[in-house]
């Protein structure tokens, strides 16, 4: 594992217990700089990531909880008539943080939500004509709720692609469950917890993630699923050729944290159930259960 | 207003001389062959066409090519009369392909006329099959071929060398299958096909009759007649006469075979060896004769076996059951001396006859002789010293003869070939009371030493007498002998003879050139010898004994098509799925070397499963068989080093071949 890394995975590991994998993942989604969309059941420890993540890297962090009467000035932030200055000031929303934790986003209006969104996927935020850069790095976590779907309003697919991850977090296993519940409150770990890296280190670590070489035949295997995901079949719609990007960039990120300077099959299936599970739907509703709805991928040859 | 027809296909003027010059090279046995006028259109019409490129004007119009072409077949019927048979047939493929030319207006127009070569080529062998034919033909496919692979190459409209050598591969990975198909294709018993009677018209030999005059006409041919190989040592000079027809038919100026009950013939060895009375050692010797169209067969003096479809006259005449129309090989023992078990011709034998209004002055020399000597053999002598002492001169053209030709001949004319003497001397024996008959026939030949064999060629051909005497049968008398003995030793010179008259006589060795050119003759002629004896005469005798020496059973033609076919259909198959195989997409060869690891692993009952990377393959290998984990690990971590790493170092992928080759 790479010699940055390793006391920030461990740490990570010490504060959410039995998710080495997810958290790996998600780790990989900061550093290819994508933003993490979590899915599952409240109370699994979404926001934990989230805190914990801040904690370790040493980025500040906000909370956004997404309501239905939630308006985009909520997030990006308002003018506000200053009367000493005789000047508007703006005051910045909460969305201006290194790490934004947009909790619940399906609960909101499409249009707050598309605030966010487009302030994700531009880096900066445009307001009354002017223009704000958002903080660097700039990594947002939403989670969503799957099972109350009521008075929500579900991601559009298109929107679902501005996430480079999907992680589904899951109940923890006994062990890990029970060394929760004897431990000390994950709030004092995280309280404590000192940054492991400085801005500088985490925007290197960033730069090299680009740095890592995949090579023409991985090329030629993660051209071989995208065009295995228009083939097969199976799919609604092929995953596009954005996806493909992702796939490749989270690949290298999950191989920079690995510690090697080349990119192999195996990572690209290490990441290709985060990167492409939200991205693919199955083409009839008796087709592919969630659970299998991968595997005619990972079956592809590797040229 | 414009006729809306598609644009014309103007080919590349380079293509277009290409393919012209290959059509050049088709046609050329024809164009040479045919009458001048033919071949004169022929190459006005192909240059038409050429200007007509060159200033980039199209093909010209249909009415006018329906105008040439009708009047190019009226052309061939004014010529040849008809337009069955080899030779108007073969003019008028010529002819249209040439016509094809002038239309050219579609690639598929300019693939048709490379076809067309390739047939007119084929046709070019329905007139020879000699071997400078054959080198012309591999030229000439040669170039069709490379038009054609021009022709097919969207990238390159014009000839290149590429072009022409890969044409040249193309041709030479032909040679298995055409040896094959040589050595295999059945062979029908018999021409193929029925040839037209008109290919037999040119051939020449001695026919079964003889007038004066006909033999010095074969003097001036350098054809060959036939060609003998010897299983001991040929014969000397003065033995080498080659039996022919025997003639004993006479009305004084010609002479013909006499007929032959079917009960006389000498259908077998066997049975001739019942009435022959071999003399002497036998010569063995196989003859190869060129076709002339005749039904007898040579053989040395004096035959006392009979080949195979063949039958042997009382005379000692060999006789084909069918005429000689295609080059045929026989082996016939000879004896220079053969008694006949049989008795004397009786008195009204037609050996004794001669024609009622004989030249008196004949009948009185020959009686006078008869007279004067105490014994046949001297009036045989006397009859010689006659020929040799009085004033004859041997010559090839002699002076045309009237009505009484011997009598002309013995007392005015005084000049004659040997068919004169042979038949002067005849009637003479016969005037004198002795049984006679004239032997038509080859003297001679010329040994080739670098085949070890003689030739024979039609200016060899002779005539000689032979004379019954009582105590030892038939003797050979040659009176030419007594005035040109130099006959026998040498070959007469062709050409040089033909102008002046005067025979002349080949010397060996008398010029340094001479010889030389007599060499490169032998050898080459050889070399035609061999060519006929492997490749022309490859008939169905020699493909069964081929075949049998390679331990097949004695199949018959019928059988051996359906075997090719049967074999050719499973074989034709197998290279049509080659060729349409799903493609190996891996030109990388660490691929194709991991491939082989995976055969192999397969055998040890592991098999890669779709999807599964290297290293989980590697995984499952150290869970499953861990015995094969290390040799198994060195492959996978070479192959993965190999393929995704950004600079693999040089001798990677050599390790890998390492790695795989050690992996059992």
């Amino acid at each position: 594992m790479h010699p940055f890394i390793a006391p920030v995975f461990s740490a990570l590991n010490g504060i959410i217990l039995g998710k080495e994998q997810s958290l790996r993942l998600a780790l990989a989604c900061l550093l290819a700089r994508g933003h993490l969309l979590v899915e599952d059941l409240p109370g699994v420890g979404k926001t934990t990531l989230a805190h914990a993540l801040a904690a370790v890297l040493g980025l500040d962090y906000q909370r956004i909880q997404f309501t239905s009467d939630l308006l985009p000035a909520d997030i990006l932030g308002i003018s506000i008539f200053d009367r000493e200055s005789g000047r508007f000031r703006f005051h910045p929303g909460p969305v201006f943080a290194q790490l934004v934790l947009a909790d619940e986003i399906n609960r909101a209006t499409p249009k707050t939500q598309s605030a966010l969104l487009e302030a994700m996927e531009e880096g900066q935020v445009t307001l009354e004509g002017t223009t704000r850069a958002l903080p660097e790095p700039f990594f947002v976590i939403a989670t969503q709720n799957p099972t109350y779907q009521i008075g929500t309003f579900p991601l559009p697919e298109s929107q679902l692609d501005r996430f480079l991850m999907r992680l589904h977090l899951g109940y923890p296993d006994t062990a890990a469950e029970r060394e929760l519940l004897a431990g000390v409150s994950r709030r004092e770990l995280i309280r404590d917890q000192a940054p492991l890296l400085d801005p500088q280190q985490l925007a290197e670590l960033q730069a090299a993630v680009a740095r890592i070489h995949a090579s023409p035949a991985l090329l030629d295997y993660i051209q071989a699923l995208l065009a295995a995901s228009r083939d097969s079949g199976h799919y609604r719609s092929g995953l596009s050729p954005r996806a493909g990007l992702a796939l490749l960039q989270a690949a290298r990120a999950w191989v920079l944290i690995d510690g090697r300077d080349h990119v192999l099959p195996d990572d690209i299936q290490a990441v290709l159930a985060a990167v492409v599970g939200h991205r693919l739907q199955p083409r009839d509703a008796d087709g592919l259960a969630p659970e299998t709805l991968l595997e005619p991928l990972l079956a592809v040859e590797i040229p | 207003m414009a006729t809306a027809r598609p644009a014309d296909w103007q080919p590349p003027r380079g293509l277009l001389l290409a393919l012209a010059a290959s059509l050049i090279l088709a046609g050329l046995p024809q164009l040479l062959r045919q009458p001048a006028v033919l071949t004169l259109l022929w190459l006005v019409l192909l240059g038409w066409r050429l200007a007509l490129a060159w200033q980039g004007r199209p093909s010209p119009s249909t009415w006018l090519r329906l105008l040439l072409t009708a009047a190019g077949v009226g052309l061939i019927l004014v010529e040849y009369g008809a337009f069955f048979g080899r030779e108007p047939g073969s003019a008028l493929l010529v002819f249209l392909s040439i016509m094809k030319f002038v239309e050219l207006r579609r690639p598929r127009d300019a693939q048709l006329l490379i076809f067309l070569g390739y047939f007119m080529l084929g046709v070019a062998f329905l007139f020879s099959q000699s071997l400078w034919l054959g080198a012309w033909l591999v030229l000439a496919v040669w170039a069709l071929t490379s038009v054609w692979v021009t022709l097919s190459d969207p990238r390159r409209p014009l000839p290149t060398r590429r072009h022409a050598r890969l044409a040249g591969r193309l041709l030479l990975g032909a040679v298995p299958l055409l040896l094959l198909l040589f050595l295999l294709f059945p062979r029908i018993p018999g021409p193929l096909w029925s040839l037209p009677g008109d290919a037999h018209s040119g051939v020449t030999g001695l026919s079964d009759s003889m007038e004066p005059g006909r033999i010095s006409e074969l003097a001036g041919s350098e054809a060959v007649a036939f060609r003998v190989q010897f299983d001991g040592p040929p014969p000397p000079p003065a033995q080498r006469y080659w039996r022919g027809p025997v003639l004993a038919l006479t009305d004084g100026r010609r002479w013909e075979v006499r007929p032959v009950r079917a009960g006389q013939r000498l259908t077998s060895t066997a049975h001739a060896g019942r009435v022959l009375e071999p003399r002497g050692e036998p010569v063995r010797q196989t003859l190869t004769l060129e076709p002339h169209n005749q039904v007898h067969l040579l053989a040395l003096d004096r035959p006392a076996s009979v080949p195979d479809g063949a039958w042997l006259r009382p005379d000692l005449q060999l006789i084909s059951e069918a005429r000689v129309r295609l080059r045929q090989r026989y082996q016939v023992v000879s004896y220079p001396r053969v008694g006949v078990a049989a008795s004397a011709p009786g008195r009204r034998d037609i050996t004794r006859g001669y024609p009622a209004d004989l030249d008196p002055r004949v009948l009185a020399l020959a009686r006078g002789w008869r007279a004067a000597a105490d014994s046949p053999q001297a009036v045989i002598d006397q009859a010689l010293r006659h020929f040799n002492q009085e004033n004859f001169i041997y010559t090839l053209t002699p002076p045309r003869l009237g009505a009484n030709p011997v009598g002309e001949f013995l007392f005015e004319t005084r000049r004659g070939f040997c068919e004169h003497y042979a038949a002067a001397f005849t009637l003479l024996m016969r005037a004198a009371g002795l049984p006679a008959r004239v032997v038509t026939g080859y003297l001679g030949g010329e040994y080739n030493a670098a085949g070890d064999y003689l030739i024979v060629r039609q200016s060899d051909a002779h005539a000689w007498a032979e004379v019954w005497l009582a105590e030892e049968g038939w003797v050979r008398v040659d009176p030419t002998t007594a005035i040109a003995p130099e006959r026998i030793e040498s070959r007469i010179e062709v050409g040089a003879s033909r102008d002046s008259g005067a025979v002349r006589f080949w010397a060996d060795g008398t010029r340094g050139w001479q010889r030389a050119l007599q060499q490169m003759r032998q050898t080459w002629d050889a070399f035609n010898h061999r060519w006929n004896q492997w490749v022309l005469d490859y008939g169905p005798e020699r493909q069964r004994d081929f075949l049998s020496a390679l331990g097949l059973p004695d199949v018959s033609w019928r059988g051996l098509g359906l075997t090719l076919l049967l074999l050719l259909i499973p074989l034709l198959a197998l290279l049509a799925w080659w060729i349409l195989r799903p493609r190996e997409t891996a030109r990388d060869p660490a691929v194709r070397l991991y491939r082989t690891f995976c055969r192999r692993l397969h055998r040890h009952g592991i098999r890669p499963q779709p999807g599964e990377t290297p290293r989980q393959l590697l995984l499952r290998i150290r869970q499953t068989r861990p015995a094969l984990a290390p040799a198994a690990g060195r492959v996978i971590q070479r192959y993965q080093l190999l393929r995704y790493r950004r600079r693999p170092p040089r001798d990677a992928l050599e390790a890998l071949r390492r790695a795989v080759r050690a992996f059992r």
